[in-house]
């Protein structure tokens, strides 16, 4: 039996009780992609909180014309259509696009992608450029957290869990910017990412003169960053085949791949600085 | 708390009323409880696509749903194609050589279902694109999408000479 007890609260905060009460016997339900096949694949028994029943989780709201809210169980699917614009929230729709299949992308959740926290998890990298703050709930009360911040925390061995992510705010600032994000795996869909790059940019159309740059790598790093080095080195610059080529160079530098089964840390860097130089040029 | 759960759930437009432990999944309910046996299990993963239904006409693989999870939603399998557009697929696939085994066949015809009831002419990409969740071992893939090209053509066509009228 795999699920001890199975609980579909409708409010945000009777779902942070339950997890407050079971702790570390409950684990929090929304699409299931990867929470189910890991229950199959542990096979114990566990305190389930499907929180797909709580519809203020389900929504995508512009507050105040600052921010773009949206809530942890809106399905990867939807988002790739809500952002399906040419700015910079193209760079989080193509993301989406990529990820598994269409089957999963209709169940799947953009918070249950972010909360997964694979390092090559296909949403961050457009959530870090997009500076991208996640509103959690628990029994203390709500807090906001840059998702910069709280990769750090995640990871770290003191991290408790005992919170739901509510919603991902994202400032309202990439309207005129360009938005994309490349993604290099040995098949062309449902995989893993082997490298991935987020950017985020406002350049001048007519001058080629990158006014802001934010560039996001995933599947390089025990967790998703952005290489700064690069970013400081374009800003400013004329986007053209010498600043894409010392671009690309110092990202391989400020990136950590490993050698493991997949790839080694040499193949690792020469696609870093091949999908830096694709995702610059097509911006070009 | 008890192991089992009551829910109701419509599959293929008829609603069900039944007693299920809590972890049964949903490709288990409709083959196990309900005999619709037309829905393949396969890897038991969400990556090979045979095991594919649709809820609320979305399409999703039944093997990481758990049957409580949908009760009271709209499921359709593979044994719901009934109306003239989904038996022109089925017919499709058929006449085009899209079926050896005929295994991966109910889901990727549920899936190309859930394609053209959004895209009614989906070029060979959009195709191949939507496709990507559902594996075929036998075929090699390009008479599931001559298949699927052929019937949207067809679709189309037949929109059209109703709308003439």
């Amino acid at each position: 039996m795999l699920i001890k007890n199975y609980f579909k609260p409708d409010t945000i905060c009777k779902a942070v009780e339950l997890l407050n009460k079971y702790k570390k016997d409950a684990e929090i339900l929304a699409g299931g992609t990867d929470l189910t096949v890991r229950l199959k694949k542990e096979k114990r028994e566990k305190t389930i909180i499907d929180i797909k029943n709580i519809s203020e989780l389900n929504q995508i709201k512009i507050e105040n014309d600052k921010y773009i809210e949206i809530g942890s169980i809106v399905t990867i699917d939807n988002i790739e259509s809500y952002f399906d614009k040419a700015d910079g929230y193209k760079a989080l729709s193509n993301a989406c696009s990529y990820l598994g299949s269409k089957q999963i992308r209709n169940r799947a959740t953009i918070g249950g992608n972010i909360c997964n926290a694979s390092p090559a998890a296909d949403t961050i990298g457009p959530l870090l450029c997009l500076d991208a703050v996640l509103r959690f709930e628990s029994i203390d009360g709500e807090r906001d957290v840059k998702i910069e911040e709280w990769l750090s925390q995640c990871t770290s061995k003191t991290y408790s869990k005992m919170e739901i992510l509510k919603s991902i705010m994202l400032p309202k600032n990439a309207d005129n910017k360009i938005g994309i994000y490349e993604k290099y795996s040995f098949r062309k869909s449902m995989e893993l990412a082997l490298v991935s790059v987020a950017i985020v940019c406002e350049i001048n159309r007519k001058n080629k003169i990158i006014k802001d740059m934010k560039i996001g790598l995933g599947a390089v790093a025990p967790i998703h960053m952005r290489a700064k080095n690069a970013e400081k080195l374009l800003i400013g610059k004329t986007l053209d085949q010498k600043s894409i080529n010392n671009a690309s160079q110092i990202s391989v530098k400020e990136a950590k791949p490993i050698t493991d089964f997949r790839a080694s840390k040499n193949y690792r860097e020469i696609i870093i600085e091949y999908l830096i130089k694709k995702a610059l040029y097509n911006i070009m | 708390m008890e192991d089992t759960r009551r829910i109701q759930i419509k599959i293929n437009g008829f609603k069900y009323d039944e007693n299920v432990k809590k972890d049964l999944l949903l490709i288990d309910f409709i083959r196990d409880k309900l005999f619709l046996t037309g829905t393949k299990k396969s890897c038991e993963r969400g990556n090979c696509g045979a095991c594919t239904v649709l809820i609320n006409e979305k399409a999703v693989v039944s093997c990481l749903i758990f049957a409580i999870e949908v009760d009271k939603k709209n499921i359709t399998t593979i044994e719901g194609l009934k109306d003239k557009k989904d038996k022109m697929i089925i017919e499709s696939f058929i006449e085009c050589g899209a079926i050896q085994c005929g295994f991966c066949t109910p889901g990727m015809i549920m899936t190309t279902k859930s394609l053209l009831d959004k895209n009614k002419n989906p070029n060979e990409k959009q195709i191949k694109k939507a496709l990507e969740g559902n594996l075929c071992k036998c075929t090699g893939y390009k008479k599931i999408i001559d298949a699927v090209k052929s019937v949207s053509e067809k679709i189309s066509s037949s929109t059209r000479k109703e709308n003439d009228r």
